[in-house]
């Protein structure tokens, strides 16, 4: 009875339709000034976007248990997410066919007609990198990754993804926010919009791009879409000379002093205020003078969180500080860390920038070995360095790692060395807050083309997540264009087989 | 058991169950127990998932109605199904307990549709009714819109606010329709007008002035998600966006009727095909994203292409209804409307309407004489074509033993030709330029010998393409050249070895052109074009392969190449390609190292025995015929003559039939055929679709007349027509509700781009219906609506808070007072570079691309490499080049629309994030700079300043305590700091 659902109505945050009644308050913010008194802290946080849309329905109730407005009680509070931009290949990483390996060399015939992106499919061809048994569940997986396959115990493979589409840049936006098109809110907007922030001190979604670039689609892939622009991921570029846009005045502005500044912020506070005086009763008046306050807080811990001179020589290795193919993605995962462990609710990494050439992401057309060696070197011990990390912290019991990437690679060649996509088949997997570890879910076929056993959209993905954090990804919705939108469009199911 | 039951039973022929049962099924069942996610797992459409059941397990029990689930829930003294509907008759209960009764005989291979009759009974969709003005009589009421507004107020036990006061009114006024602060003089002009109508004719003043289209076509921008790049990956710019947005702009301005308007922007080149801007105005269908690597790179007949089309007609479905009848068509996608009388037929017969157009850049004409001239060339020069075509066909009877003769040798080249083994083969093409919308460009490609050498001869073989929509040898060969030598990869100090820049050199179809360098030395070899060669409608540079002799060695084999541009495609055209060692698709033989093949004396017997079998027929040929093909050929290079001769067309990104082809993407031509897609999918194509409007909104025709249903202009023209019709009332009461809701802060309507059961209601059903009334009879002029609004007493209320008031109605829904408005991105950009005095009011033109571009595989769009003082940057904001993938952060965290998506209405958030871009973008502490130069450059003392900023910036002297506050501030750290706070404080951004 997979379909029956508990009725809840003391959470529903379902827009209700049809929306015809004009005596119902028509935004929170009117609700507020009605039913809660007007200009509380609580309204103040729904201006700012801190307080997620959850915390609505208790908003005139004092002192509530934040876990008391979810939909139901949660395992994990925080996500992060690994994105493989480019297509990392599902049976060079984790999906083990030793058929694939005895058919090397042999014409590639599933039995039907093959439909590829760019080229007709070659013959099969076995991965360059050998395959072990790891851990206590024996997962196989492959050399290129030796330092993952050490976490497979904490890991729920899913071996069956399959994507709607087969060029990069819908399929990108596919896993992001669960539309081939652009204009959708992301998943980590989502999230930002039910639950709100755990800190005033940071951004509630963080993203932190490949240091060579964006990913196809850009900042499209962590956008607000229709939802406020609060919502929408705040970039953070740890190895460029300004890690976040304008968090402090460009070096050129001389007129700005420390002095000036504080004093111009008081300042700032009192004309404000004063212009408040004759105004009252506008809430969003009280929110931006706060906004200013939550900006000098963010000024203050930005800098803190990125610095990582306090961290160990330890640390800084297990992250692969120490060695240039590391580098750059080994720090990005060490400030995911510090960003999880002082309230940032979503991260987002980015392994893999856009579709150029010389190649600088997973879509190796040309030359697998070469260019998925570097990328699965480069993201290895950084995403491994990561959970344990998490886990030695006692964190990665509320936390949800993600790794994910937008289609699979064909078991077949293109040319004689490359793969073409896959999106009939890939991999993703997911760790810590409320997973179980160590199991599969799903099945590709024999030689890793086509899933065949609970063929697996991201919706599916997206509802799992969005229930370990307590909430119903049905009862997560926004109004746009007359139509009730949720990251798992009309679809998704959780799957249980991956929860403990 | 219950198997056997069924088959038993099936004495029956069916009859009962069609024409009884099915049809409740159809109406009441189906939407909810059909489709993708059927409600409690059951399905009614068929007769295998009807007898399975749902959740609950079988709900038949064929035989023994009374135990059967669907009986149960269908009758009763409160039915449980249909959910949320009324019960079934007595006779349909009766009519489904008999089916059940008889044995539940479904008829082999019926399926079942939904067709739940959705009440077409709505207030948006009906035509419009006939309003009496409210009979009040109060000094308040100026217009017949403020005795709505009272009468409503009155009903609810509200009242209006007085007008606030002057200044506060040239102020919102002033933001309102400019999106500009007033000037201080403009402020005591105004205060000074004691007369009567000095409000009147400032809002005159207002609409009259262009600043008032640059405001409001912003707003027209958002409602149709217009950007200037295509979004997605590989998110290329579309130069040749900007023309629409200035269209819109110069509609507004000169109050072009909202009826037309509309028109033109579905069909404007059908219908007005000599007005060149109506051909502009279809940039709207354009207007929106789309999939350059689905339209481009993928090839035709896979699954991927048909998604990324059918997306593409979604998008133009989409926003046209969206935008001109507010009317969610879209949802009708995949199943009929849940909510509205829309059916998915609807849905596809508008998909039908754009079948036959693709987004694309097309030639028009600026001036409309041009426009003229060059139809008029087109229909002379087809004439002749005809002609020539007639006397060709005559010309090709001619023969003779000697042609016969030549024609049998020819053949027997040909076929020896053909048999010839195949030479080494490539997919390699070249070296192909970016495309350009005029002749006269430079491009250059050059490769990099990696030293110094000796060389003999340069080598240039064309390129020559074998597919696509230019065919043939010479592809890309440019008219006007030069080849340079150089020692230094910048040519700073070069060697000319051949200059063809002044002649246009002949062209050279496949034969390589070949250059003796007289023993000249040098590193680098670089090809400059002074001219392109032309495509259909643009230029581009392109050649096969570069070859640089040095001796008998080409050295420039898989050398560097570089470039000033390039279009990077592999395997046909990549920079790398032209040094590849291979011609467009064949390996190059190497010089002189072998006698010429066989093949190579074939192709040369068949040119020679071509050329003499041309002369052969010539010789032979009538006086007569000789004379008029002579005389045809002439005409027509006169008329190519005076075509060439008329100005250049320019560019526009609009609704295209013909188009250059681009990869895979290649012109329609005829309309696509469209199916309904059963579920939305490509892959489950139904019957095919007509043309046809949506038929649930009554007053205008429900149908189109075409009189030839597949000419695609045909299809535009009737929608135009559909939507220009006044007994549309749709259209009508959308466009007054937009302009009500940019006025005053919210619509009549909350939801400007859903009318239907799923959107909000009128608050003001009345008034809305007046207006759009009052629309038509004032020749469907916006600008005599703004004066309507903005003269009435419920704009000039005061926007002070009545705690009395906000009891009864908190969002202020009533209008018993104005609603105070944060500033959107653009105005706050705007009155930055106002205030400070750097704000260039230079109209139209390109877009402003305020960010560091460089043309990629992937693009690159970098805002932070940006000179904030460059004169780019101080134009208004909607001259800014509007990229999708990457939207500027400064704009974005200010909420300014995404033009991927449609923005009705913009979001309004007051964050960190906004705070700290308003305090240290490095536009705005530049704007805090030059606002104080200005002010040290109008005055010298510091109280002084601070109280003339105030005025620049607020419209108002501070107070006492306001002035010593910000002086003593700008006495310790700089009145440049104090410019800071003020472009920061609420006052700046608010407007009451």
């Amino acid at each position: 009875m997979r379909h029956a659902k508990e009725k809840n109505n003391s959470m529903t945050i379902q827009h209700q339709h049809p929306a015809q009644s004009i005596s119902a308050p028509a935004s929170r913010r009117e609700f507020l000034w009605t039913f809660g008194g007007g200009l509380g802290g609580i309204a103040m946080a729904h201006l700012l976007g801190d307080a997620g849309l959850l915390a609505e329905s208790h908003a005139a109730e004092p002192n509530h248990d934040p876990a008391a407005r979810l939909h139901h009680p949660a395992k994990a509070a925080r996500v992060v997410q690994f994105f493989m931009s480019g297509a990392a290949s599902q049976c060079d990483l984790f999906d083990y066919k030793p058929q694939l390996i005895k058919q090397h060399g042999q014409p590639f015939d599933p039995g039907e007609k093959v439909e590829l992106f760019q080229s007709n499919p070659g013959d099969c061809m076995q991965s360059p990198w050998n395959w072990q048994q790891y851990g206590q569940c024996g997962k196989w997986i492959s050399d290129l990754i030796p330092h993952l396959a050490t976490c497979v115990d904490d890991i729920a493979f899913i071996h069956s993804m399959v994507s709607k589409s087969n060029v990069h840049g819908p399929a990108t936006f596919m896993q992001n926010t669960g539309f081939v098109l652009p204009g959708f809110p992301s998943m980590g907007a989502w999230i930002s919009y039910g639950l709100g922030s755990m800190t005033d001190n940071l951004p509630t979604f963080v993203v932190l791009p490949d240091a060579r670039g964006f990913p196809p689609n850009g900042p499209g892939n962590w956008n607000a879409g229709f939802l406020p622009a609060t919502h929408q991921g705040t970039l953070i570029k740890p190895a460029a000379k300004n890690p976040i846009a304008d968090l402090f005045p460009p070096v050129d502005a001389k007129f700005v002093t420390r002095q000036s500044e504080s004093e111009g912020l008081e300042l700032l506070k009192q004309l404000n205020t004063e212009h408040l005086e004759t105004r009252e009763g506008d809430s969003r008046l009280d929110a931006r003078i706060a906004s200013y306050e939550l900006a000098a807080k963010l000024q203050l811990s930005a800098p803190e969180v990125l610095d990582i001179s306090g961290e160990t020589e330890t640390a800084r290795r297990l992250y692969g500080l120490d060695r240039k193919v590391t580098e750059d993605f080994g720090r990005n995962c060490l400030i995911a860390r510090r960003l999880l462990e002082r309230g940032v609710r979503f991260v987002q990494l980015w392994s893999g920038a856009d579709n150029g050439f010389p190649r600088r992401n997973w879509d190796s057309h040309e030359d697998l070995q070469r260019d998925h060696g570097e990328m699965g070197a480069s993201m290895d011990q950084p995403a491994a360095a990561l959970l344990k990390d998490l886990k030695a912290r006692g964190m990665l019991d509320d936390t949800i790692v993600i790794w994910t990437t937008e289609f699979g690679r064909m078991p077949c060649s293109q040319g004689s060395k490359g793969r073409d996509h896959n999106p009939f088949t890939f991999s993703s997997w997911l760790a810590g807050g409320g997973i179980r570890g160590g199991v599969t879910y799903g099945q590709s076929d024999q030689w890793s083309y086509k899933a065949v056993v609970n063929p697996t959209y991201c919706y599916d993905l997206h509802a799992t997540v969005l229930h370990l954090l307590g909430v119903d990804h049905e009862k997560l919705t926004f109004r746009h264009n007359g139509i009730d939108r949720r990251l798992t469009d009309v679809h998704g199911q959780v799957i249980r087989e991956i929860i403990a | 058991m219950f198997m056997i039951a069924g088959s038993l039973a099936s004495a029956d022929d069916g009859t009962f169950f069609r024409q009884q049962v099915a049809p409740i099924f159809e109406r009441h069942c189906v939407s909810c127990h059909g489709g993708v996610k059927p409600k409690g797992g059951l399905v009614l459409v068929d007769q295998k998932r009807t007898l399975a059941g749902g959740e609950s397990g079988a709900v038949v029990e064929p035989g023994k109605p009374d135990e059967s689930l669907l009986f149960q829930y269908i009758s009763g003294e409160k039915p449980e199904m249909p959910k949320d509907a009324a019960p079934l008759s007595a006779d349909e209960v009766g009519a489904v307990r008999r089916w059940i009764a008889e044995g539940a005989n479904w008829p082999e291979g019926l399926t079942l549709a939904d067709k739940k009759a959705i009440d077409g009974n709505w207030w948006s969709l009906a035509p419009l009714a006939k309003v009496v003005v409210p009979a009040i009589d109060s000094p308040w009421v100026r217009t017949p819109v403020d005795a709505f507004i009272l009468a409503k107020l009155e009903e609810q036990h509200l009242a209006p606010s007085a007008d606030a006061d002057r200044r506060t009114l040239v102020r919102r006024l002033t933001y309102d329709l400019h999106g500009l602060p007033p000037t201080p003089e403009e402020i005591d002009a105004f205060l000074a007008d004691t007369s009567g109508d000095a409000y009147a004719n400032l809002v005159d003043r207002l609409l009259a002035s262009p600043r008032y289209g640059e405001r409001w076509g912003r707003y027209w921008l958002d409602v149709v998600h217009f950007g200037e790049s295509h979004g997605y990956d590989k998110d290329k710019p579309r130069p040749n966006a900007w023309p629409y947005r200035d269209y819109v702009i110069h509609s507004l301005n000169e109050d072009k009727p909202y009826d037309r308007f509309v028109e033109e922007q579905i069909a404007g080149d059908v219908l007005y095909p000599l007005d060149p801007q109506a051909t502009v105005a279809t940039g709207f269908i354009a207007a929106g994203p789309w999939d350059f690597v689905g339209h481009v790179e993928l090839r035709e007949g896979t699954v991927d292409k048909d998604i990324a089309r059918s997306n593409d007609r979604d998008d133009m479905v989409a926003n046209t209804m969206s935008s001109f009848v507010s009317l969610t068509v879209h949802c009708a996608r995949c199943h009929n409307h849940k909510f509205d009388p829309i059916r998915q037929e609807d849905y596809y017969g508008l998909q039908a309407v754009f079948a036959g157009i693709d987004r694309a850049d097309r030639p028009y004409d600026a001036d409309s004489q041009v426009a003229v001239e060059r139809t008029r060339l087109a229909a002379e020069k087809a004439r002749l074509d005809a002609r020539l075509a007639t006397l060709r066909e005559r010309i090709d009877q001619i023969t003779s033993p000697e042609i016969a003769g030549l024609d049998a040798k020819l053949s027997q080249w040909k076929a020896e030709l053909a048999l010839l083994p195949a030479e080494k083969t490539s997919k390699t093409l070249g070296y192909h330029s970016q495309i350009m919308p005029t002749r006269d460009e430079t491009k250059w490609v050059q490769v990099d010998l990696g030293r110094s050498m000796p060389i003999d001869q340069i080598v240039l073989v064309p390129a020559h393409v074998v597919f696509g929509d230019h065919p043939g040898p010479g592809f890309g060969f440019p008219p006007r050249f030069k080849v340079e030598l150089s020692d230094s990869a910048d040519f700073a100090e070069k060697r000319t070895i051949a200059d063809h820049t002044a002649v246009d050199f002949p062209h050279p179809g496949d034969k390589p052109y070949r250059v003796s360098t007289a023993g000249a030395t040098g590193r680098y070899v670089r090809v400059t074009a002074s001219q392109l060669w032309k495509r259909t409608n643009d230029w581009i540079f392109a050649l096969a392969e570069l070859l640089v002799l040095s001796g008998s060695e080409n050295v420039a084999l898989a050398k560097t190449v570089t470039s000033l541009d390039s279009i990077e495609a592999p395997p046909s055209w990549a920079m790398k390609n032209l040094v590849d060692g291979y011609s467009s698709l064949t390996q190059i033989v190497p010089e002189g190292a072998t006698q010429p093949s066989r093949r190579q004396g074939l192709e040369d017997e068949l040119e020679r025995g071509a050329a003499s079998r041309r002369q052969l027929v010539h010789d032979r040929l009538d006086e007569s015929t000789r004379k008029e093909l002579a005389a045809v050929e002439r005409d027509l290079k006169d008329v190519d003559c005076r075509v060439s001769a008329l100005p250049k067309p320019r560019m526009v990104y609009a609704a295209a039939n013909q188009f250059a082809a681009q990869g895979s993407f290649t012109s329609p031509q005829v309309p696509r055929p469209i199916h309904l897609l059963a579920r939305g999918d490509v892959r489950s194509p139904q019957q095919s679709v007509a043309a046809a409007p949506v038929a649930c909104v009554r007053g205008p025709d429900a149908r189109f007349a075409l009189a030839e249903a597949n000419q695609e202009s045909e299809r535009r023209a009737a929608l135009a027509h559909w939507l220009g019709d006044s007994r549309n009332a749709l259209v009508r009461r959308s466009i007054v509700n937009r302009v009500w809701h940019y006025h005053f802060g919210q619509g009549i309507v909350d939801t400007p781009n859903d009318f239907g059961r799923m959107g909000s209601l009128p608050t003001h059903p009345e008034l809305l219906e007046w207006l759009a009334g009052w629309l038509i009879d004032h020749g469907h002029s916006l600008k005599e609506l703004h004066r309507l609004l903005l003269t009435s007493s419920v704009y000039r209320q005061s926007s002070q808070m009545r705690g009395e008031f906000a009891k009864l109605d908190a969002g202020n829904r009533y209008l018993w007072r104005m609603n105070r408005q944060r500033l959107d991105a653009e105005s706050i950009r705007d009155a930055m570079l106002a205030v400070s005095g750097k704000l260039d009011l230079t109209m139209g033109g390109p877009s402003v691309q305020q960010f560091y571009f460089k043309d990629d595989h992937s693009p690159v769009y970098d805002y932070t490499q940006f000179d904030v003082d460059d004169a780019r940057s101080l134009r208004r904001s909607v001259y800014r080049f509007l990229v999708r993938s990457v939207p500027d952060p400064f704009m974005e965290c200010l909420d300014c629309a995404d033009p991927s998506i449609m923005t009705p209405k913009r979001n309004t958030t007051l964050t960190s994030i906004q705070a700290l871009a308003l305090l240290n973008n490095p536009f705005a502490t530049r704007q805090a700079e030059h606002f104080a130069e200005r002010l040290r450059g109008l005055t010298s003392e510091l109280p002084a300043q601070v109280k003339l900023a105030y005025r620049l910036a607020l419209g108002r002297e501070p107070n006492n305590r306001e002035a010593a506050a910000l002086t003593d501030y700008a006495t310790r750290h700089g009145l440049t700091n104090a410019c800071r706070v003020i472009f920061n404080s609420n006052e700046f951004v608010f407007i009451d």
